[in-house]
């Protein structure tokens, strides 16, 4: 890889150089959008572990009623 | 000259110089820009590993949810025996629908990840038409450059240089411009995000509001209140003859009919005996200006007392005489009261009975006896002979009598200054139930009395003190016996 470098003219060097900032940058996007979708599914499954909480609590109020 | 030429300059070699130089650094920019994405890469990989595991995790999560939500709605089902099979294979169907649709959303979001940035290609498409428009432009620069003179290559290297500081400046520029760009599109991501959030949480209280809804304890006091709205709804239906036949609305109509008549025929019949009462009560009043001759017999009757001696007395003549024997003997003082009530009682009650119906004689045969026995009670306690209640007494006892009496007066005004007035040492002896007690304040009257009928003036030292023992003594036995 670093041959390849350093074989390079400069107007590949500044043609590599454009690409690869093009596709860092494309990975700083996907990494946001994944960030965003783990942080997403996060929320969720504590939203449904609140609501499971709440419906355990719920049926040992009813259980302890019944005694 | 051509020598000259060909050999480089001082200026020209400082300018190859640098040119390598620059060479150097867009090589090591490369290097630093290709780790930079392979680091990045690496991470993005590793987060979306994460994110694939997690999201089956909720995956599985939603499943197991779901499962059991299935089975408690089978086992309420199953409970109620209200679903048929068909409905229960419909419901399952349902659910199991909505849980492939939930997996559909939720591959599709991966999907989406998953894919190469959408901007990468057109991205790519425009670095490359710019790079080639670079590219003649250097190409027709070079050419340009090789029919220059040195001063000329000069001048060219320096306005190189500075359009590449300019184009610097307008970089830093854009990548500024790009950064707030950033800023604001990542706010706007939260934004959504945390709308999209609230949304979700709504959601899930509503789901969880809809569940509970489900319950047997909510099912049932829903079935109640529908019931008894239903009741009240046929209630007033029925009061407004909706839904009534023919043969139902003659019915509550003469029922309707009934329950009037009945009410007027009651309020006549009220009208009716108010009316005679007032005209009653009109003779009766006349009648009293000028009682006839079967008041009076009724009052002879009711008024009288037959003793068992065979002595028969009239009352009118001897209550007066018997009340005022009572009076002289102070514990007597309430039975005294009491017989005059009565008395007046009796009286208005022949009146009433003359007047009225016939419950009212009911009533004074009741009163007459009550009357009656209380009478010979209180003459045999305070042993009085009812056939001569105030007995003739000598000439020296009225003198003793009076004299106590100017006594007792001057007590009364003696105790005007003090917190209790004469009766009440009445009052207190008819109360008090201890004798022990009821003997010291006969005595510390007594005493004073003596001392009073001996003379004694009231503003002398002893009197006075025992005057203001006394009522002190009172005071606090009312105190004791009436609060």
């Amino acid at each position: 890889m670093e041959n390849d470098v350093q074989q390079m003219t400069e107007d590949e060097l500044d043609r590599s150089i454009e690409e690869m900032r093009e596709k860092i940058e494309g990975e700083v996007e996907r990494r946001h959008r994944l960030l965003a979708e783990l942080q997403k599914i996060r929320k969720r499954r504590e939203t449904r572990k609140d609501a499971e909480g709440r419906q355990e609590i719920e049926r040992l109020k009813k259980e302890i009623d019944g005694l | 000259m051509d020598k000259e030429k060909r050999k480089p300059s001082l200026e020209q070699e400082e300018g190859i110089e640098q040119a390598e130089q620059g060479v150097e650094q867009k090589r090591s920019l490369l290097s630093g820009l290709r780790d930079r994405f392979s680091s990045l890469r690496r991470d993005n990989l590793s987060l979306e590993q994460q994110v694939r595991r997690e999201a089956s995790e909720h995956r599985e999560e939603g499943k197991a949810e779901t499962q059991r939500e299935i089975d408690a709605e089978r086992d309420r089902r199953d409970r109620q025996k209200e679903e048929t099979p068909q409905e229960r294979e419909k419901r399952l169907e349902r659910m199991r629908q909505a849980e492939e649709q939930q997996e559909r959303d939720r591959t599709k979001t991966m999907d989406e990840i998953a894919r190469e940035p959408r901007s990468y290609e057109e991205r790519m498409r425009e670095g490359e038409a710019r790079r080639t428009r670079e590219e003649a432009e250097t190409k027709r620069k070079r050419e340009k450059e090789s029919h220059m003179s040195p001063e000329e290559i000069q001048q060219a290297i320096r306005e190189e240089r500075q359009r590449e500081e300019e184009s610097r400046k307008a970089e830093a520029a854009r990548q500024a411009v790009d950064r707030m760009w950033e800023r604001e599109r990542e706010e706007e991501r939260e934004r959504i995000h945390l709308e999209a959030e609230m949304k979700r949480a709504e959601e899930a209280r509503e789901e969880a509001r809809r569940l509970e809804e489900q319950t047997p304890e909510a099912q049932r006091a829903r079935e109640l209140r529908d019931m008894e709205a239903r009741a009240r709804r046929h209630e007033e239906e029925k009061r407004a003859g909706i839904g009534l036949t023919e043969q139902e609305r003659y019915q509550r109509d003469q029922k309707q009919k009934e329950r009037l008549l009945k009410d007027a025929a009651e309020r006549e019949r009220r009208d009716r005996e108010e009316q005679e009462f007032a005209e009653r009560r009109h003779r009766a009043l006349k009648e009293e200006r000028a009682p006839d001759e079967k008041v009076r017999e009724l009052m002879a009757e009711k008024m009288s007392l037959q003793l068992e001696d065979g002595t028969r007395l009239d009352l009118r003549e001897t209550v007066p005489a018997l009340v005022e024997a009572l009076r002289k003997n102070p514990d007597a003082e309430y039975a005294a009261r009491a017989i005059e009530d009565m008395s007046r009682t009796m009286e208005k009650a022949v009146e009433d009975a003359l007047m009225y119906a016939s419950d009212y004689k009911d009533k004074l045969d009741q009163l007459t006896a009550e009357f009656q026995s209380k009478i010979v009670a209180e003459a045999g306690r305070y042993d009085i002979d009812l056939t001569n209640p105030l007995p003739e007494e000598a000439a020296g006892v009225d003198q003793e009598v009076s004299a106590e009496q100017a006594a007792e007066g001057r007590l009364a005004a003696a105790l005007e200054g003090t917190k209790i007035i004469p009766s009440d040492f009445n009052d207190l002896m008819a109360v008090e139930r201890s004798t022990e007690k009821k003997k010291g304040y006969r005595e510390q009257r007594q005493a004073i009395l003596d001392k009073l009928s001996e003379g004694a003036a009231e503003d002398g030292e002893e009197l006075k003190a025992m005057i203001e023992k006394f009522a002190k003594d009172v005071r606090r036995g009312m105190d004791e016996n009436f609060l």
